[in-house]
């Protein structure tokens, strides 16, 4: 078993097509949910008028639709790579793009003309009754979120298939022998390690999301089939901040496989790398009660754990990925391009997202904050600078850049600094506001808030400039793309 | 056939919702006690002419509260526990309708599905606790207990025993309407509608 | 072989669908739920193994005709968790003939001819299903204030609800050990990486 990362990697036709459908999906409803983004900041500064109703629909719409193509593009950046170790199925990857669109256009029906407006992280009982749109239009909102969940299952199950194919278990493809020294054979690469992670915790955050929206569903149609609030919550942080979570370590993988090229080495696991992938492993499904500081029934040992669990759950697999891409990087003679850009940005975004989202994670701040703008400030770091950066350094790299020796232009620079310096002005200006205790989820701001409003609208238009930019140049690659060379 | 399995993957998602669907009259009803109550509504159910006996021994039917809304609960005298919270609910409606237009045009009867043990002495005994019968509220008893299964049947109201020597059934207003037909079930908390639905029908 | 699985589905359906006995299982919740209606199922599903077609004629075709049959299964199977068809099989005799054949015929019967047939990653599919599907009825029975069923007591519901929610851990146990622990020792890398399979 050799560990070392392939040099080419190769892809068949069909495997192709849907990987570059997958991605064009994922390109456009970015594109759209980054405009209801700023139709959101725009709406709250004043330069818009937007009914807060229509607010609330965005919103929800705005948040489960990143979501879902974090999803989409994360695990379509894990397909690829991980079928260079083992062998995927592309019938389920596309069951999985064809649950995804049903699953849109369901979403978008229940929100836009449906009224839905309870936001990405439902909350029971009050998406389902007592609400200003009819029950119907949360049932079908549920069922196009079932739809999502039941195509990434499917995707996780084919990861999980092939792994036990070809390593025996999902122990040893986690590098579980190797961890506790019962086996001296050489580590799974990087990609399958992390590909391991990836369907442990996607299979177990679709269990925990059926589990709770099909009684939800239920009490949509029939009032009288109730469920515990408190743990009605519990299950939906358990699914909810999984799968959010879960996609960056969907896309990472594009590090380990990527950075090699331009440092002109291998990245290659380590035992303390599988070390970290495990700790992270079993953090990311437990961390969950860090949303629910302000439920005071929550017992008190839940609340304490997930307060640790928040200051050392990223720590293992981000330490391990920023050291090691350091460590890869040093005195390489990296060559310096669009994508290894990107790709530096998004390890940057997800090295620095860990501030405030661990402020924001400590029980005395978040007793403060936690209604505040500080909250999308932390999420918008990781999405914005992290995730996305690395599913855009995919796209690109597959399309125009894919020895990484394309000459490079001005504008994909200028673009590039564009992006950075946008997205952390955006952030940032939330960050600044939850300082300033401005709320989140308000359709309407106070005048005195208006200007963090404005500034993060300027910010917002630019992003999605530079982000148009990477997108409109990964569809002229397209075509060089399918064509196989 | 090339793509038969798909066909009957499609055939099975067809029928299965569809089974589904109507077992659950469109994924709303999933309790025999909401069936029940949807049934009754959509379809009014006579109810079987039977002798009853009230809390002086007197023979009484249906029939004899033709032209007048019944509200009709089931109780045992003995019961201890959801029999005694349905008596002061049918208390309070006594007090409300006494003190209305309603007084005379709406009736409330409490019926013992354990003729065996409550007889009319019981049944007396029973209605003291709540200031005694009158000619709003009747205490009877079906004295056979056939005629007490088949009363039990018609409205589907089950009885189980608790296993602690007492009883375990459905608790419901059961609303009658002047022509002496079962109309609809409410919740026997449900004082107000119960109410509201005896003025529409009286 | 033969005679000995036929022998099985005929002492278990003797014990779970005949009369006396019948009525003994549905006396109780947790008997009827977890005891007569597993019984049932498998005396179809060993049924199903004496009569079914071959199992390994490995087309495509026959991946959707299994998915199709489990799904069959499944639907049969979750008719008659509905809380209203269980208290209508103990009201009337000729709902729980129904329900006795039904999930020989319609939940043992396709299962065993469909599970054979069905993908790595259909059978996880399903088992991911099964769980989430026993925490839905076992959070439903645990916590549900009222009774569910007219024929059955709050008590008994609790007891159910606790068993479904063991089920589930139970199921999420019995797939995780082999699959995180399993002592295969796997296959050699794909000679051409990027290549397809069909799962």
């Amino acid at each position: 078993m050799v560990a070392e990362n392939p040099r080419v990697f190769t892809i068949d036709e069909a495997g192709r097509r849907i990987v570059a459908a997958n991605l064009v999906v994922a390109g456009a409803v970015l594109l759209a949910m980054m405009l209801l983004g700023l139709t959101m900041r725009l709406g709250q500064s004043g330069w818009l008028e937007v009914p807060p109703a229509r607010f609330y629909q965005i919103m929800t719409v705005h948040g489960t639709g990143m979501i879902g193509i974090a999803a989409l593009g994360g695990i379509t950046v894990m397909w690829y790579f991980l079928s260079q170790y083992v062998r995927l199925s592309t019938h389920i990857l596309t069951a999985n793009l064809l649950l995804f669109l049903i699953g849109v256009v369901i979403i978008l029906t229940a929100d836009f003309i449906g009224g839905f407006a309870a936001g990405w992280t439902i909350l029971f009982p009050l998406p389902t009754h007592g609400a200003v749109w009819p029950a119907e239009a949360a049932f079908w909102h549920l069922l196009g979120l079932m739809l999502v969940g039941a195509g990434l299952l499917l995707v996780a199950l084919d990861f999980g298939r092939a792994l036990i194919a070809r390593y025996g278990s999902l122990g040893r493809s986690h590098g579980w022998p190797q961890l506790f020294g019962l086996s001296n054979d050489p580590l799974p690469p990087p990609t399958v390690i992390a590909g391991t992670m990836v369907t442990i915790v996607t299979t177990l955050t679709v269990i925990g999301g059926a589990s709770i929206m099909v009684p939800m569903m239920i009490n949509a149609l029939n009032p009288a089939f109730t469920i515990n609030p408190l743990l009605a919550k519990n299950v939906i942080y358990f699914f909810g901040h999984s799968l959010a979570n879960v996609t960056i370590y969907m896309a990472v993988v594009v590090i380990y496989e990527l950075l090699p090229l331009f440092a002109g080495r291998p990245y290659k696991a380590s035992r303390i790398f599988v070390a970290g992938w495990t700790g992270s492993t079993i953090m990311v499904l437990i961390i969950f009660p860090h949303h629910l500081f302000m439920d005071f029934a929550m017992p008190q040992w839940a609340s304490g754990m997930a307060q640790v669990l928040s200051f050392t759950n990223s720590f293992p697999a981000m330490l391990v990925t920023g050291f090691g891409a350091l460590a890869l990087v040093h005195r390489s003679g990296i060559q310096w391009s669009l994508v290894s850009g990107l790709l530096f940005l998004s390890l940057f975004g997800w090295l620095a997202g860990i501030v405030p989202a661990v402020i924001d994670a400590t029980i005395v701040v978040n007793s403060v904050m936690h209604n505040t703008l500080w909250v999308p400030g932390h999420f918008h770091f990781y999405m914005l600078l992290g995730v996305i950066p690395m599913i855009l350094a995919f796209m690109l790299y597959l399309t125009r850049d894919r020895l990484g020796r394309s000459p490079e232009k001005d504008s994909d620079m200028w673009a590039l600094i564009v992006y950075l310096g946008a997205g952390l002005g955006f952030v940032l200006v939330f960050l600044y506001s939850g300082r300033h205790s401005v709320p989140r989820r308000w359709a309407v701001h106070w005048p005195e808030w208006m200007v963090y409003d404005r500034f993060a609208s300027v910010f917002a238009a630019l992003v999605i400039l530079a982000a148009a930019f990477f997108i409109v140049r990964f569809l002229i690659g397209l075509r060089h793309f399918l064509s196989g060379r | 056939m090339k793509h038969g399995g798909i066909v009957g993957i499609m055939v099975v998602l067809l029928f299965g919702t569809a089974a589904l669907w109507w077992g659950s009259d469109g994924f709303t009803t999933f309790t025999a006690e909401s069936a029940r109550r949807l049934d009754v509504a959509r379809s009014p159910r006579p109810l079987p002419a039977v002798a009853l006996e009230d809390q002086r021994g007197e023979t009484v039917a249906f029939e004899d509260f033709a032209g007048k809304v019944v509200l009709l609960n089931f109780v045992y005298t003995r019961c201890t526990t959801i029999c005694t919270v349905l008596g002061s609910e049918f208390e309070q409606l006594r007090d409300e309708i006494e003190h209305s237009e309603l007084e005379g045009r709406v009736v409330l009867v409490t019926l013992t599905f354990d003729p065996e043990h409550d007889g009319p002495k019981q049944l007396a005994r029973y209605a003291e606790r709540y200031g005694g019968a009158d000619a709003t509220w009747h205490f009877v008893r079906a004295p056979s207990m056939d005629d007490t299964r088949r009363l039990l049947r018609a409205m589907d109201v089950v009885v189980v025993a608790d296993g602690f020597g007492g009883f375990v059934h459905n608790a419901a207003i059961h609303v009658i309407d002047p022509r002496g037909r079962l109309v609809r079930i409410v919740d026997s908390d449900a004082i107000g509608e119960a109410l509201a639905l005896a003025r529409e029908l009286a | 072989m033969l005679s000995y699985r036929s022998l099985v589905a005929a002492g278990l359906l003797l014990i779970a669908a005949v009369p006396p006995l019948a009525w003994w299982w549905e006396a109780s919740l947790v008997r009827h739920m977890l005891m007569q209606i597993p019984m049932l199922v498998l005396a179809g599903f060993l049924l199903g193994t004496l009569v079914a077609p071959s199992p390994d004629l490995g087309v495509r075709e026959e991946r959707a005709g299994g998915i199709a049959a489990v799904l069959l299964a499944t639907f049969c199977v979750t008719f008659w968790m509905i809380p209203r068809w269980l208290d209508a099989a103990v009201a009337s005799h000729r709902v729980d003939a129904i329900k006795i054949m039904t999930l020989v015929l319609l939940a043992g019967l396709p299962l065993a001819w469909g599970w054979p047939r069905l993908g790595p990653v259909a059978r996880g599919f399903v088992w991911v299903q099964a769980i989430s599907m026993a925490i839905v009825l076992g959070l439903l029975y645990l916590t549900f204030p009222n009774r569910l069923c007219n024929s059955y007591l709050v008590n008994e519901q609790a007891i159910l609800g606790i068993a479904m929610l063991g089920i589930a851990g139970f199921l999420g146990l019995a797939g995780a050990v082999p699959v995180l622990f399993g002592a295969n020792n796997g296959s050699p890398a794909p000679r051409h990486p990027g290549a397809r399979v069909d799962p």
